[in-house]
Parts: structure tokens; C-alpha cells; sequence
């Protein structure tokens, strides 16, 4: 099975929202679809092609910006305390309206982890507990990572400010 | 980046903009697609080999049905091994095109004969000078015990690589004035697909190119492929 234009663009979309620089995403989708062309089809039938894809690039790129602690591996695998008041969904993030130039200065600032976060909420509309399930990060990190990142979206400056700051 | 100054919308409308304005450009597109015809042909072998299997048992009684006609007939029929056509391979048994790319590569290295990086006899002389491969490199038990590759036999060695992965090669001259040459690369499934571990009772691969003896097999994590006379 091949890749079709749609679904190529989608996954480098993806490759951009975990390195967010177009070389480094090109670079990403073309070695993961290398990885996964490797595999003998013959004996190895995989269901969701675009999926599996989607996670070799994620884990290509988790393995290849690791050296660079871009990756927050230390609250990633541990369970992570919340306030007892916090969202036990996305909703806090459904509510919220923002400015494009407000979305894209954030979106620059935040971690690689929180824009995968973002992009299954956003683009494949998992919930929660799927994003969960998804990226192997305990259910208490996600929600308190989204329950920060309302914050951030919440408490940024007005465009014509401290643009500096970025 | 463009500034946008309209009002506001949901942070969900605004993310699925953000990303949806990034595309492959059409030089992008053309490689990636290339890339995935290039696989096409070389998968298609592996999906002959898988489609045999389903009809082996049928073929097989097939086989011994003519093999007993023929034996009654002809006592004499000369024996033959597969030839793949394109690459001038023979072999005892059908192989992936990945083993048969890397069976062309290592002959193809072998006959250029280029002068060794290092000149030692000592396979621990040898393995501390490899200090650039992601793995180090082995004396080879089962090529002494199998092939008859005697320690004492190395001339030196040389960097070199194995469809794209950097792996060590280390040349052999036997008392009659044989060469051989030993390749070993680390072992990754995924892309060489399996390989029999002689430790494991299983019998190496083995293939002729070009008159050369190719033989592949696992070892210590491992690959080994020895290309000899």
C-alpha cells in the first residue's frame, strides 16, 4: 500500500508539530517511511498504515532529540499530582478563543510534548483518555500539562507588548 | 511567520490552521513517492515467496510425483541450482532482495581488493582499531569452526559498509593462498530481515555470486556474511 499525497502531507504536518523546522519534519517523514518500507509485508500486516507511521515518526524523533533534552522525558513517564479542581477532559481547552498571532508565539515557545498533546486534540480529536493511551503518558501528566497550557493561553501578553520576551 | 490580526476563534480552529498551512513541496512529494515505488519492486519477490508458501504443500506432493516419474525415466538428471537472472545469484534456496543486494555488495567489495586500513594479525589489534563502529567487532567462532577461518589467518582489515551501514571487513589469506573475506555489521531485523544463528542448529545462507562462495549468518548480535573462493 502506498502513501497518497493527503495522507503524506498529513504525516509531515505532524513531523512539523513535533521539530517545527521544515528540514528537520522532511527529514523525520522520510526516514520513518524508509523504517516502515523495510518491513516485510508478506509477514508483517499492519492495520492502520498512517498510525503506524505516525508513531515511527514519533519515536524517531523522541530517539533523535533525546541528546538534546528537547524531549521533557522526567515528566513524562511519572504520574504527575494535580489539584483535586482540575478538568478531567479537554474542555478547558474547548472553551478557550484566542488570536492567531497569539496561538503562533505560544505554539513556538511550548515543548514538542505539548504540541503532540495539542495535535491529537485539535487534528485527530482523540480524548483524554485516548491521547493517554496513544503517547504512554500517564492520564494525571496529560491533564496537567493541558490544565498548564490553559494557563499559558490564558496569561499571554497582548500581541503589541513584550514581543522581545520570544 | 504571518501575523494575523483578525479576532479571535477557538485555540482548536487556530491550532488546526497552524498546522494545516505546512505542505510537502512537489520535489518532497516526487522523492517520497519514488521512494515507495522503489519498495514496490523490491517487495514484490517477498510476496512471491509468501504466496509459495501458501501453495508449498501442494507443490510438494506435485514435485515428488514427478521427481518418482523422472527417477524412473532419467537416473541420471544433472542437478541444478535456482539462478536469479538479473544478478547472476545461485543459490540453494530462494532469498529476499535484500540478502541478494547485500550478496552482490560484499562480492563486488571483495574483488575490488582495496588496501586494508589496518595490517594485523591479531584480531584484538583489529578490534581496537574499529573504535568508529556502533558495535565491536567479534573473533568468529562458528567462521573457525564451520569454514575452517583460523584466527591466524587475518591479514588486517578496513572500514566499509553494508547497504548504507558502516561495518568492518576483515581479510583472510589461508595457506594455499586463499582469500577470504569476512564482513560483520550489527544485526538489525527490521532491515535484513532473519538470518540463521548457527549456534541456534541452523544452517548458514548460503549463495554463489559471481564463483564466490557468499555465506551469511548470526552471531553475538551480529551479522556475518564471509565471502570466500
Amino acid at each position: 500500500m502506498n502513501f497518497d499525497q493527503q495522507q503524506l502531507n498529513r504525516l509531515y504536518q505532524y513531523a512539523m508539530t513535533l521539530s517545527h523546522q521544515s528540514a528537520d519534519a522532511y527529514d523525520l517523514l522520510q526516514a520513518s517511511l524508509e523504517s516502515y518500507l523495510k518491513i516485510d509485508q508478506s509477514k508483517n500486516r499492519i492495520e492502520r498504515p498512517e498510525s503506524y507511521l505516525r508513531k515511527l515518526i514519533r519515536n524517531r524523533f523522541i530517539d533523535q532529540y533525546r541528546y538534546d533534552q528537547r524531549w521533557d522525558l522526567s515528566s513524562f513517564g511519572e504520574e504527575v499530582e494535580f489539584p483535586a479542581a482540575i478538568a478531567l477532559s479537554y474542555k478547558p481547552l474547548e472553551e478557550l478563543q484566542v488570536q492567531r498571532d497569539q496561538l503562533e508565539r505560544i505554539w513556538q515557545k511550548i515543548s514538542p510534548l505539548d504540541r503532540d498533546i495539542l495535535y491529537h486534540w485539535a487534528v485527530l480529536g482523540f480524548s483524554t483518555q485516548e491521547t493517554s493511551d496513544l503517547l504512554d503518558i500517564p492520564k494525571g501528566t496529560l491533564l496537567s500539562r493541558v490544565h498548564r497550557l490553559r494557563q499559558q493561553f490564558k496569561t499571554a501578553p497582548e500581541p503589541h507588548g513584550d514581543q522581545h520576551e520570544y | 511567520m504571518n501575523i494575523n490580526l483578525q479576532g479571535s476563534a477557538p485555540l482548536k480552529q487556530q491550532i488546526q490552521q497552524e498546522i494545516d498551512q505546512h505542505r510537502l513541496s512537489g520535489k518532497q512529494f516526487e522523492q517520497l513517492m519514488e521512494l515507495q515505488t522503489r519498495s514496490a519492486s523490491a517487495q514484490a519477490p517477498k510476496l512471491l515467496e509468501a504466496k509459495e508458501k501458501l501453495t508449498k504443500p501442494l507443490i510438494a506432493i506435485a514435485a515428488c510425483l514427478f521427481i518418482a516419474l523422472i527417477a524412473t525415466t532419467i537416473p541420471f538428471a544433472p542437478s541444478r541450482l535456482s539462478t536469479d537472472g538479473e544478478t547472476e545469484i545461485t543459490s540453494n534456496r530462494p532469498h529476499s532482495a535484500v540478502i541478494k543486494a547485500i550478496s552482490a555488495e560484499v562480492v563486488k567489495n571483495h574483488l575490488k581488493l582495496k588496501p586494508l586500513d589496518i595490517k594485523t594479525q591479531s584480531i584484538d589489534e583489529a578490534r581496537r582499531f574499529f573504535e568508529h563502529l556502533e558495535f565491536s567487532p567479534i573473533y568468529s567462532t562458528q567462521a573457525r569452526q564451520r569454514f575452517s577461518l583460523s584466527d591466524g589467518f587475518l591479514l588486517g582489515g578496513r572500514y566499509c559498509s553494508i547497504q548504507g551501514t558502516t561495518a568492518a571487513q576483515l581479510r583472510f589469506e589461508t595457506p594455499d593462498k586463499q582469500l577470504n573475506t569476512l564482513y560483520e555489521v550489527s544485526y538489525d531485523e527490521l532491515k535484513y530481515g532473519p538470518i540463521p544463528s548457527l549456534k541456534d542448529g541452523e544452517s548458514a545462507i548460503e549463495l554463489q555470486v559471481k564463483g564466490l562462495s557468499v555465506r551469511l549468518w548470526r552471531e553475538r548480535g551480529l551479522m556475518m556474511v564471509l565471502v570466500s573462493p
